[in-house]
């Protein structure tokens, strides 16, 4: 019977899933007599925090409820699994149990039979505020403009903004950015987005125009881009007021750009569009152009900027990169059929997995990727063929939703890796004969780390185009034991860290520093390793 | 619409390109001082978030604006931290002047003065006098609504959250008395614990809510309050269709309409078993509503902390109301347009989406059928050739004029009802004077029944009519009986039924003239409008 490991953490990625999947679990639990208390206190001072609002998520749906005047809470009749446990307070650090930086991923809480009763103590940091106003150009302060304090983070060399608080003005302009944890910040504002239409006639055919083009946004000290702007450091409980600034507006006023849409015959083609900005890739504006139409008449700000538009009936995917400068583009666009990969899901031996999975090829381009729109995803049974179509840009494949136990071990198509190469679709192309290879042959890793973090990462990490493939970054459980169960074989390292920054993790750069103070392990198939690792190296 | 006035906007311009039009004018502060950076918009009457041409102010508060417009349309300004005005405008949230132009036309002075609103500011405590966030904040007004007084939303006013300090600021308010409710949550959603919406100064009553004050262009500041902490439950129960099987869905609750609040309901958790579930309910009465394809069914529940296992809601086919509508004139007359309506005599038992039961009766002989009238209803005749009143509605012999009549089951179905119309019509007429005797022409005059069992939300013994330019009024058919009548002004903002409030006619009554209408009476009155 397979070991069912019943304390794994956490699962590649730095989002953490809502609810663990559930687990076949051989031994009948007793249900309902788990039981979750604790008390919640000040992380300065130590005073209990009542009226804190703690919520239970897990196997059991439980309504949140909120501390009593000595900082107490209890949840019971609980059913055996893994619980995530959140606790909030106003003017404290939203905190998960087990985090100790809110991006941290949290430990679970393992409620079995054997051990129904858990009782904890969480400390809420004390959180910052960023406040101030925001003004025009006049002096005049701009109402319900969305304020937004964002860490910036970085990826492989991709710059990425996780956002932490975001706000309205008020009728004064003034917004606050509260429950901040400590940590630098980036402030950006956008002015509400005006749903103004003007009516024109153009060539005797009415043009729905945007007069107001695309709301600015800008950033703090008052620039207009993410590279210029200036962050913020705050401490714990620290208030930062009058962070006031304006967002800056073109000097130019904003360009109309006429676009019409044909298909490979040169005929008019219903689509809908959007616009995003290359200026900033990252957090530049991003416009619906608004509706379905033949033509589409947006006023934009001078810039490049990165036109998506896909056919309304039947298929038609364009991707167009426009200059603009101060005088009016008007141009055709070209819907084309779009490219294609088709291919085939196969495992490398043994019963295949039971559950599809969804094969997406997501753009790499972070403009393209910034665009809503629906991803181009096929979901394919071991076995199965899979077809992905209408694709346009630079795309990679990735594999969501395997089953548990089962890992993407190769994607290639005619001796090309694709799992670690990019492919660039322009027109047309088509590739097919790809093969997705899933394995069930995997490694375990397992041990103790007390409270510390552990990170586990490849050798040779900087081979791989998205290291969290194979890196994992995981809490260990309320007993300070850990557990990675769904590793490729190869040459890891792993340490425990009380430092381990979330923006950046993913970096084969960051993980190099690791190196020195983590152990070195070779993990072979279904192989099962335990490691004894001392807690807190940090580099 | 967009398409019509597309294809207007074309035929008018297809031709050649037509000469443009100009308006100017200047935007200024209730002082007289200019205010720069205000946007004005041509809005196009019919569909008014649609601008049609739009400017900036000037340092000197001044604009133009140049455009093509062969529709008509209203000017607007708009600044923030003011109150929208449309050029016009005789008082606010009225639509302004509509203003057609040819082209090559050019109006000046299209001016506007912009009043700063006012804001309401505060704290929303926990019984320990902590703050708490996340908290909306709603304002809202006493409104007159369907017969009764309630709580209503104000218009254009967006409810607000509090921040961590548990500040909040709602803004762009009129003039006016207001009501303020915090609440975490939605109420009967797995997210509320034990805190009841609260209305300043910090009572879980509607009834018992302060009002706020606000005059023009302040900020009313301190309106802290803190979150009554009460004992929520759960009401668990289950959903049978008319003929006792159980159903999935369909199953919605809300405050009881007599507690005051026009609050919309919410949805409960259901099984395919049919049972039902809603959590966190605190204490109060509520009614849920069940609903089935055209099947309804309430069942009032009244909360006080305590979980409530056992409420079955069973659904109702509906009764059937048949009949003849019977002209009793002096005239000869044949039947013209007669609809008969089964009227909801009472909120909580009707359905919560509104809509009546109601039939239109055949020309030829008079015969109307109701189809699925559901819940305690009276019946009224809403519409009747001119000339002509209702006079009786009876079932063998009994009257049943203004009876509240349960409806639902097939057996509470209803035949041989008898409508009898009458063209004697009843009348009281004369003039109203103000003080100085002069023609009141901005009055209104009420009249209402002495009896206070016929004073209900719609009932017929009710009515109002303006007063003409010459000072001079008429009321008709009203049902014989005794009345008071009284003028009174007619108050800016308030909702033209507001007056029947109880506390409205006892107020009434002191300055009000009683008049007896019998059959086929014309009486002769002349009104006072007597000094507020």
């Amino acid at each position: 019977m397979r070991h069912v490991a019943s304390w794994i953490l956490f699962v590649s990625a730095v989002t953490l899933p809502a609810q663990s999947p559930p687990r076949d679990n051989a031994l009948p639990q007793p249900a309902n007599s788990g039981t979750i208390r604790g008390r919640v206190m000040a992380t300065d001072g130590g005073e209990p925090l009542r009226n804190a609002r703690v919520t239970l998520s897990g196997p059991s749906s439980v309504p949140p409820s909120f501390t009593d005047g000595d900082g107490r809470f209890l949840f019971s009749n609980l059913t055996s699994g893994r619980y995530v446990l959140l606790v909030r307070k106003a003017g404290y650090v939203q905190t998960r149990f087990g985090s100790r930086k809110p991006a941290d991923p949290p430990m679970w809480i393992e409620i079995t039979a054997e051990s129904p009763a858990f009782s904890t103590e969480v400390r809420l940091p004390r959180s910052a505020a960023i406040s101030g106003r925001i003004l025009d150009d006049l002096g005049n302060p701009i109402e319900l403009a969305q304020v937004s304090a964002e860490r910036v983070t970085r990826t492989d060399g991709r710059v990425g903004t996780t956002t932490m608080a975001v706000t309205t003005t008020d009728d004064l302009g003034e917004y606050r950015l509260g429950g901040l944890p400590q940590g630098r910040f980036v402030v950006s504002a956008r002015r509400p987005p005006s749903n103004d239409v003007r009516f024109t006639v153009v060539d005797g055919r009415p043009v729905a125009e945007r007069p107001d083009g695309a709301p600015s946004r800008g950033y703090y000290p008052g620039v207009a881009t993410l590279s210029e702007a200036q962050p913020i450091e705050v401490g714990a409980g620290e208030e930062r007021s009058s962070v006031d600034f304006t967002i800056v507006q073109h000097r130019q006023p904003p360009t109309m750009v006429r676009l019409s849409f044909i298909n490979e015959d040169g005929k008019p083609i219903l689509a809908t569009s959007m616009l995003a900005s290359l200026d900033d890739p990252i957090a530049g504006t991003v416009i619906d152009t608004g509706g379905i139409s033949e033509t589409i008449a947006q006023r934009v700000d001078p810039g490049t900027w990165l036109l998506v538009a896909r056919g309304v009936y039947g298929p038609g995917v364009a991707v167009v990169r426009i200059i603009v400068g101060s005088t009016d583009v008007s141009m055709p666009v070209q819907l084309r059929r779009g490219g294609r990969i088709i291919g085939r899901v196969i495992t490398d031996g043994g019963p295949p997995p039971t559950d599809a999975i969804d094969i997406e090829a997501r753009p790499v381009d972070p403009a393209l990727a910034r665009m809503p729109g629906p991803p181009s995803v096929a979901r394919a049974r071991a076995g199965d063929t899979f077809t992905l179509t209408g694709l346009i840009g630079t795309r990679e494949l990735r594999i969501r939703s395997a089953s548990h136990g089962w890992v993407v071990k190769a994607i290639q198509a005619g001796g090309r890796d694709l799992l670690d190469t990019p492919i660039e679709f322009n027109g047309d192309e088509q590739i097919t004969g790809v093969e997705i290879v899933l394995t069930h042959d995997l490694a375990e890793l397992s041990g103790t780390a007390g409270n510390s973090t552990v990170l586990v990462f490849p050798e040779n990490a900087d081979r791989y185009r998205d290291v969290r493939r194979l890196a994992r970054w995981v809490r260990p459980n309320q007993d300070g034991r850990f557990l990675v169960d769904d590793m490729l074989p190869g040459t890891y390292f792993v340490l425990a860290s009380d430092d381990v920054d979330d923006a950046q993790w993913a970096n084969a750069d960051y993980l190099e520093q690791f190196r020195s103070h983590a152990t070195r392990v070779t993990l072979r198939a279904g192989e099962r390793k335990s490691i004894a690792l001392p807690q807190g190296a940090n580099p | 619409m967009i398409a019509l006035l597309l294809s207007l906007l074309i035929s008018q311009n297809a031709a050649q390109p037509p000469a443009t039009t100009t308006i100017r004018g200047r935007v200024v502060r209730a002082d007289g001082q200019p205010i720069a950076g205000a946007r004005v918009r041509v809005l196009m009457v019919p569909s008014p978030s649609t601008s049609m041409g739009d400017a900036t102010t000037d340092e000197d508060g001044r604009y133009e604006i140049t455009g093509t417009w062969p529709l008509p349309f209203r000017v607007a300004a708009s600044k923030s931290g003011y109150t929208t005005a449309q050029y016009g405008e005789r008082r606010g949230s009225e639509p302004g002047e509509t203003i057609t132009m040819k082209p090559g036309d050019i109006r000046e002075r299209i001016d506007f003065v912009l009043r700063r609103h006012s804001a309401i500011v505060g704290r929303v405590l926990d019984e320990y006098g902590e703050p708490l966030d996340g908290v909306v904040v709603v304002v809202h007004q006493v409104r007159f609504i369907n017969g009764r007084r309630q709580l209503a939303l104000v218009p254009d006013i967006a409810a607000r959250r509090t921040n961590e300090l548990g500040r909040y600021r709602i803004w762009g308010l009129q003039p006016g008395d207001y009501i303020i409710s915090a609440s975490i949550g939605h109420v009967g959603s797995d997210d509320v614990p034990d805190y009841a919406t609260t209305y300043f100064p910090g009572t879980p009553n509607p009834s018992e809510a302060g009002r706020v004050r606000v005059a023009a262009s302040v900020d009313v500041l301190n309106i802290d309050f803190s979150l009554v902490r009460v004992r929520t439950a759960a009401i668990k129960g289950t959903t049978l269709a008319s003929n006792g099987e159980p159903f999935q869905g369909g199953v919605r609750m809300r405050p009881s309409r007599r507690s005051g609040v026009g609050l919309d309901p919410v949805g409960g958790r259901t099984f395919p078993d049919g049972r039902f579930e809603f959590p966190n309910v605190a204490p109060g009465d509520y009614v849920i509503e069940a609903v089935k394809g055209n099947e309804y069914g309430w069942r009032a529940v009244t909360m006080n902390g305590e979980d409530i296992s056992d409420v079955t809601v069973q659904t109702m086919p509906g009764s059937a109301i048949s009949g003849r509508v019977i002209l009793d004139g002096k005239r000869l007359q044949t039947m013209g347009r007669v609809t008969i309506e089964a009227v909801a005599a009472d909120p909580d038992f009707a359905p919560f989406t509104g809509g009546g039961a109601s039939a239109d009766v055949r020309t030829t002989d008079g015969v109307f059928q109701i189809e699925k009238a559901i819940g305690t209803r009276r019946l009224r005749v809403t519409q009747m050739p001119t000339g002509w009143m209702l006079k009786r509605i009876s079932i063998n012999d009994t009257d049943i004029t203004d009876a509240v009549v349960p409806f639902g089951a097939e057996k509470q179905s209803l035949k041989d009802v008898e409508v009898v119309l009458t063209d004697e019509v009843t009348e009281v007429a004369g003039t109203v004077t103000d003080a100085r005797a002069a023609p009141a022409i901005d009055a209104l005059v009420v009249a209402f029944p002495m009896d206070p069992e016929r004073r209900f939300a719609g009932s017929r013994f009710f009515a109002m009519t303006h007063v003409s330019a010459a000072g001079a009024y008429r009321v008709r058919a009203l049902p014989p009986a005794t009345y008071l009548v009284a003028a009174i002004d007619r108050s800016p903002g308030a909702d033209e039924d507001a007056w029947q409030d109880a506390t409205s006619l006892e107020r009434l009554t002191r300055d009000a003239t009683l008049v007896a209408v019998t059959d086929g009476q014309h009486a002769s009155l002349d009104l006072k409008l007597s000094p507020r």
